[in-house]
């Protein structure tokens, strides 16, 4: 893999890592909120 | 004309204060001159560029107001004063007093230090003009703004090491204008024309001291 | 700020990288050292965003002692500190990649100290606080002061000293640093995604906030 294709890579990882993040704690949120 | 009575009735105790006990004003001269002694000694009559020289005043001068400057309200906190104030003036009165208070010991410090700072460090003062009216707006806004962080860190702990902290970012602007300020005053060309630093000081002596009595009143007012 | 609005901008995100990296050439002096302009400057901006937000929310906790103000006040500025933390990293890699020194203290980097010293003070005072009303009346006209100052450090410090940061699209004089079209286009798409990105954060920190504080026991 070129240079380029291996950052791209793992900024997009980073990336949809930190949206799965959100999403986790948006759930959470939305638990914790209801009680 | 009762504006400037009370915030004169305000500067009036303070310059009372100050004339019996001469605390504040005698330690920020000597740390002042202190700083001056040792960074002259250290320098050894090495040839400084004017911008050095012009920096070195200024950090020292700075440092002094620090400690000196940060006493305005907690001297009052201290005493139980506080209460006192906020019951027989007017916020703002307060403030200006204050702030005329801060100004005219940081003067009184600079009008003795600065000969010395030509002297020590063999400055070539050019544009005496320049520097002495933009070193009265620099602390112009010192004092203002020092005023309020004052009644800021007055009212929480740590004030000591707080008010540097606060005070530091805050001033940087009247800081790096000052430095290049009194740079230009002793370098060769004449300073009136060139660059907007005279109009910058003036401008934040202005928003400070306006600015600050406005955002005075809510700091020191109890709910 | 639904799933389906998550998922959506995900993609355009995703779409912006591959255009930062792949699509877009390389710049006219700095070559491909220039693309972190797709990462410094929105998280940059994103930071002047978060600030004035806790300008925005300290006016209203003096005017009204709005707790809840007082509250988006501090989640806006802790994320403010942490991109312009994020800013100041990414001009640091940039600064070794274009001359060199991750730190020369050029006048940009100098200003972009003191705005973190400026924010850091913010918490300091909040910390030193223990009263609550008091806390929040302080912090607020700290933050006010802190914002007066920004303007300074941001706009008239490179205007004034030489500086070696390479001029924004703003500043240029007639034509734009970032010629391309293709530049320009991802430029505002980062900047837009990193903005929606940060109203995604800002809104979980300060549902989180608001937990905590009830814990505490105050009103919110």
């Amino acid at each position: 893999m070129s240079e380029w294709q291996t950052v791209l890579v793992c900024s997009m990882t980073t990336l949809a890592g930190i949206f799965v993040y959100i999403v986790y704690l948006d759930l959470k949120l939305k638990k914790a909120e209801k009680k | 004309m009762d504006f400037i009575s009370g915030a004169w009735a305000v500067m009036k105790k303070d310059i009372l204060e100050e004339y019996r006990a001469r605390y504040a004003f005698n330690t920020t001269l000597l740390f002042c001159v202190t700083c001056l002694v040792m960074v002259s000694y250290s320098l050894g009559g090495a040839v400084t560029d004017p911008m050095l020289q012009s920096a070195m005043l200024w950090v020292i001068l700075f440092f002094s107001a620090m400690t000196g400057l940060s006493r305005a309200f907690i001297k009052e906190e201290d005493k139980g004063t506080m209460n006192t104030l906020r019951l027989c003036c007017r916020a703002d009165h307060v403030f200006y007093g204050k702030t005329a208070m801060n100004f005219l010991m940081m003067s009184s410090v600079i009008v003795i230090v600065a000969p010395l700072f030509i002297i020590l460090l063999n400055v070539n003062m050019r544009h005496v003009g320049y520097f002495a009216l933009t070193t009265a707006l620099a602390t112009v806004g010192l004092s203002a703004v020092s005023a309020l962080l004052s009644a800021i860190v007055a009212q929480a702990r740590a004030r000591g090491m707080l008010f540097p902290v606060l005070a530091f970012p805050a001033l940087m602007p009247v800081f790096l204008t000052a430095v290049r300020a009194t740079g230009m005053s002793l370098a060769e060309a004449a300073p009136w024309t060139g660059g907007g630093e005279l109009v910058f000081l003036a401008a934040y002596a202005v928003a400070a001291t306006v600015g600050g009595g406005f955002l005075f009143e809510y700091v020191f007012s109890e709910q | 700020m639904g799933m389906l609005f998550l998922a959506a901008l995900f993609g355009f995100m995703t779409w912006t990288l591959y255009g930062a990296l792949v699509v877009t050439p390389p710049a006219h002096v700095l070559g491909e050292t220039a693309r972190i302009i797709y990462f410094h400057v929105p998280v940059a901006w994103v930071a002047v965003l978060a600030f004035t937000m806790s300008l925005w929310n300290s006016v209203v906790v003096l005017r009204r002692h709005s707790y809840e103000a007082d509250m988006k006040a501090e989640v806006s500025a802790r994320m403010g500190l942490w991109f312009c933390v994020l800013a100041t990293i990414s001009g640091a890699f940039f600064a070794k990649s274009a001359w060199n020194m991750y730190w020369n203290w050029d006048p940009r980097q100098v200003s972009i100290t003191v705005l973190l010293l400026v924010y850091m003070a913010y918490f300091g005072l909040r910390s030193a606080t223990p009263d609550f009303d008091r806390r929040i009346r302080l912090a607020a006209v700290y933050a006010i002061l802190a914002f007066a100052v920004m303007p300074f450090l941001v706009f008239v410090i490179p205007r004034v000293y030489m500086s070696l940061h390479p001029d924004t699209i703003i500043n240029a004089d007639g034509q734009g640093k970032l010629l391309d079209d293709k530049m320009r286009l991802v430029f505002w798409c980062a900047a837009a995604g990193y903005s929606f990105l940060y109203l995604k954060l800002y809104n979980l920190s300060v549902r989180v906030e608001r937990i905590a504080r009830r814990k505490e026991g105050w009103d919110v």
